[in-house]
């Protein structure tokens, strides 16, 4: 008790006081998510609100539901000659206009900039065509203030846009691995080796009814689950989940049907805990990049849903622990023995008594999880084998900045990115659980 | 004590052999032939010499098949369903084998498809007897039909869909009506029709829900693969992980000139984390919520939060740039051979420090952070504890209190943790390696990933496996020398 007490009082003093207690750290988060969500406001080169001849219009945000748009219009009633506004294809520098208004960012992170090719240095020369055509020093407003890469493309907007890709390959890779660790976790941890007691009978039913289960989820099912593999995560993923539900309902019918036949017999206690603790066992045994390496590579569909799956399906260990260990401190409580006497049925006891008050270890080390994940996305991407080659994140970015140590802006900056993000979200776990020990 | 022991070592082995069976599985689900892609890397490297014609190219695969064991069954037993082939195995058309499963599946009559597909095999050789004739040649439009009515009859034999197939059938059953000479052909193709509607007309779906469990006996891949064929193979309980595909050499000779350097570097690392970490934790732990504390906690968790290849990539960017410093060569290290062999072994080391000190700097500072914690918070409760009282009452100084009386007490956590990384120790680090492109243990992985080298990649995923377990292992019995509480197989509670 004491131990744990000391290393816990370590992440109440030290860290950056001014994070502990006037309490940014909630702020840093919603100000990231802010940026990840309106990333197509804020780095666009679409101007937020232009007035042209054609009168005031908000391409940048047209653009969030038709980003093809064409605007076909005529000057007056008499002009006889349509004129044509291509979103996609003009160029929003140039269009002659009364007002406008720009971006934060007004740069695309798609769009290369062609006029500033080949690494443009945010403190160098950079250079813009003029109204008259000819160029020009860039005017402070339109700097590439982080410079760009050798496209053209600003920096500082692949990096806004790459939030997005960090936050939800972050959360929902975290999702995954937080319902699966959930899970596990409680099941092993409520039922330890002991709680779940079966009679004799149905348990020898349970073991045959899961293993008939298995085969035809997986063996009977495989042309089923093949064709789901070749046409793309979202329907494999749809199948994987069938089979599951198939083992699932065999086994349960299996108990069912035991308790039916076999009224009194000798119960024994199915060690539930053993077979989770096993299973994770080995899974945590083999290398967890190497898992991910060769998942990433195996695997032909490149998407980022890919990348979320294969770092969700690999990250559950953690949080079954945690979880784990908190049930099982939990189920020795009298409120839950008291709900055991009630004739509560388990899953109610488990989902609306007991995981609440495992919730805090957990959020602290989904939380952890979190920053996991963005970490072994941007290594992923920085090796060259996670999502899509089209597809800009920071960690490939800043791959593309270490092929030419020149641009010493495409290293930094990306690199500062992901280095902020996790360190918000391990901040944001030690704040969990000091909190939790203040609480206490 | 050493029951103890004796149970966890006991423990291991089935885990092992599931670690190993995962790993085996692994390399057969993968996609693509290994034998092809070995073939491919091989001619590849005799670099476009391969004119080879083609009976003799599939000549070769076949022996080449019977020489790694890819003719034998894969596992001891298989769970299959009753409509199932069991003897798939021993088709030599890889390409057919999912028509092949599916139309099984489809049916229900695994040996009747089994007999038509080595009937339409038959078909196809009969159609080329035909061709290269010498007494009545086929010629004019009849060859033409013939060569037509061979590459549709092996088009047949790989569509997958039941409608495609049944378009391609009805076509060959066409061709071969219009070429009058063929009576040998016409005859094996309606046998083959023949069976083939009787297969879809008797379908018996049901049998794809009855399992049915095949005994192989100890002949099989996996056995094989495990404790060696007595001849060529050693098998792995002996070492041999057998031959890369990549150039064709023992997996373990390429391990073991890799791991060279991974320990070389991850040693020196885990050596300097351990030292830098231990003195500053030691000062930290003794005065909680100093200066120094507040600074290198700051410190540590800033540096957790550091990605490797940034770190890694900054350090090339700072000190391996001619725009900036060009302290350090930028990558590589050089090979041996370039040193005089005769040189001192001291001289060597010298030659070898530029290329390793960045990348040892970026494998130390991740460790370095994680270890200071351990260590402070070791500290702060050892600082509080009644000995340090007694040591402090004898008047001993804090600088003494905390090198002869703390730190031996903070060391045996620490021991755990350098048993735990163990096979870190072995894997190296791929990004790090590959950055500085360092011929260690993490290229080689990243490389082998990438050209889908399975026999490395498996013995990779074996040997990690099996040192985490050591690790497990070892750090328990650590453990259980320190606390009998977990030796007597009670778990300690906090």
């Amino acid at each position: 008790m004491k131990r744990k007490k000391s290393a816990n009082t370590f992440i109440g003093r030290t860290g950056l006081k001014l994070f502990q207690k006037s309490n940014l750290i909630p702020f840093f988060v919603i100000f990231w998510l802010v940026l990840a969500i309106l990333a197509d406001v804020i780095a666009t080169d679409r101007p937020l609100a232009i007035k042209t001849e054609q009168g005031v219009i908000y391409p940048a945000f047209s653009a969030i539901l038709n980003p093809h748009r064409i605007d076909r219009y005529k000057l007056g009633s008499e002009d006889k000659q349509e004129r044509i506004l291509d979103h996609d294809h003009v160029d929003w520098k140039q269009l002659p206009n009364d007002w406008v208004i720009w971006a934060p960012v007004p740069w695309s992170h798609e769009k290369p900039d062609v006029y500033n090719r080949d690494f443009a240095a945010p403190g160098g020369k950079q250079k813009i065509k003029s109204a008259n055509g000819h160029m020009t020093d860039i005017p402070f407003r339109f700097r590439h203030l982080m410079g760009t890469d050798r496209l053209g493309r600003d920096l500082m907007a692949m990096l806004i846009h790459g939030s997005r890709i960090s936050l939800k390959i972050g959360l929902l890779s975290t999702l995954i691995a937080g319902l699966i660790g959930i899970l596990l976790g409680a099941f092993s941890g409520y039922y330890g080796n002991d709680r779940l007691r079966l009679g004799r009978g149905s348990y020898i039913l349970a073991i045959f009814g899961f293993l008939i289960g298995l085969f035809w989820a997986f063996i009977s099912g495989s042309p089923r689950l093949n064709a789901g593999f070749e046409s793309g995560l979202f329907h494999a993923s749809i199948q994987i989940f069938l089979s599951f539900a198939i083992t699932a309902v065999c086994t349960i019918l299996a108990i069912l049907a035991g308790k039916l036949f076999f009224r009194q017999e000798v119960r024994v206690s199915v060690p539930v805990d053993q077979f989770v603790q096993r299973f994770s066992e080995v899974f945590s045994s083999m290398p967890k990049i190497l898992i991910l390496l060769t998942l990433a590579a195996v695997l032909k569909d490149r998407s980022v849903g890919m990348v979320i799956a294969i770092i969700g399906l690999t990250g559950w260990t953690g949080v079954s622990r945690y979880t784990r260990a908190e049930l099982l401190r939990i189920r020795e409580l009298p409120y839950i023995e008291a709900a055991r006497m009630q004739g509560i049925s388990v899953s109610r006891i488990i989902f609306r008594h007991a995981l609440p008050n495992a919730m805090g270890p957990v959020i602290v080390e989904l939380s952890f999880l979190v920053s996991a994940s963005i970490l072994a996305e941007s290594s992923l991407s920085f090796l060259g084998i996670g999502v899509p080659v089209e597809v800009s994140t920071w960690g490939s970015i800043l791959s593309e900045g270490r092929q030419d140590l020149d641009a010493w802006w495409m290293v930094i900056f990306p690199g500062l990115a992901i280095f902020m993000t996790v360190y918000l979200f391990n901040a944001l776990g030690r704040r969990f659980r000091a909190s939790q020990l203040s609480r206490r | 004590m050493l029951r103890y022991i004796l149970t966890r070592f006991l423990l291991m082995i089935p885990l092992l052999a599931v670690v190993s069976l995962l790993a085996f599985l692994l390399s057969q689900g993968s996609p693509g032939d290994p034998v092809e892609s070995m073939l491919q890397s091989q001619a590849d490297a005799e670099n476009a010499s391969g004119s080879m014609s083609r009976i003799n190219h599939n000549d070769e695969i076949l022996k080449i098949r019977q020489r790694l064991g890819l003719d034998l069954p894969l596992f001891y037993f298989s769970v299959a369903t009753l409509a199932d082939i069991d003897t798939l195995y021993r088709v030599r058309e890889i390409q057919s084998r999912p028509v092949l499963k599916m139309m099984a599946r489809e049916t229900g009559h695994p040996d009747s498809v089994m007999f038509w597909f080595k009937n339409q095999l038959r078909l196809s050789d009969q159609i080329r007897k035909s061709l290269t004739d010498t007494i009545q040649p086929a010629t004019g439009i009849d060859r033409e039909n013939l060569n037509r009515a061979l590459s549709l009859n092996e088009g047949i034999l790989l569509t997958v869909n039941y409608n495609d197939r049944a378009a391609r059938i009805d076509s060959l059953a066409n061709l071969l009506s219009l070429i009058p000479a063929v009576k040998n052909e016409r005859a094996l193709f309606e046998k083959g029709l023949f069976t083939y509607r009787f297969l879809y007309s008797n379908c018996a779906a049901w049998k794809k829900y009855i399992p049915s469990l095949h005994l192989y006996g100890l002949n099989n891949q996996y056995h094989q693969w495990l404790f060696g064929n007595g001849t060529e193979k050693q098998g792995v309980i002996h070492g041999d992980f057998g031959v890369s595909y990549r150039d064709g050499s023992p997996v373990m000779a390429t391990i073991g000139k890799s791991v060279k350097w991974t320990l070389l570097l991850s040693l020196s690392a885990l050596i300097m984390a351990l030292f830098i970490s231990i003195l500053v934790g030691l000062k930290a732990g003794a005065r909680p919520g100093g200066l120094f504390d507040r600074i290198t906690g700051f410190l540590s968790f800033s540096l957790y939060a550091l990605p490797g290849f940034f770190v890694a990539s900054m350090l090339l960017l700072f000190f391996a740039n001619p725009d900036f410093w060009d302290w350090f060569p930028a990558s590589g290290i050089k090979d041996p051979e370039v040193f005089n062999p005769n040189e001192s072994f001291f001289r060597r080391a010298i030659g070898y420090l530029p290329f390793l000190i960045l990348p040892v700097i970026s494998l130390t500072y991740a460790q370095f952070a994680f270890i200071t914690r351990q260590v402070r918070a070791g500290v702060i409760e050892a600082m509080e504890s009644d000995y340090v009282k007694a040591a402090r009452s004898f008047g001993l100084t804090e600088n003494q209190i905390l090198l002869k009386h703390v730190l031996p007490n903070i060391l045996f956590p620490l021991i755990t943790l350098v048993g735990q990384s163990l096979p870190l120790l072995f894997g190296g680090s791929v990004i790090i390696e590959s950055i500085f492109s360092i011929p260690g243990m993490g290229l080689e992985m990243y490389q082998s990933v990438i050209a889908l080298d399975y026999p490395m990649i498996v013995a990779i995923f074996t040997i990690i496996g099996f040192l985490t377990m050591t690790g497990y292992l070892l750090s328990d019995i650590l453990y259980a020398i320190a606390d009998p509480r977990v030796r007597q197989g009670k778990e300690a509670k906090s």
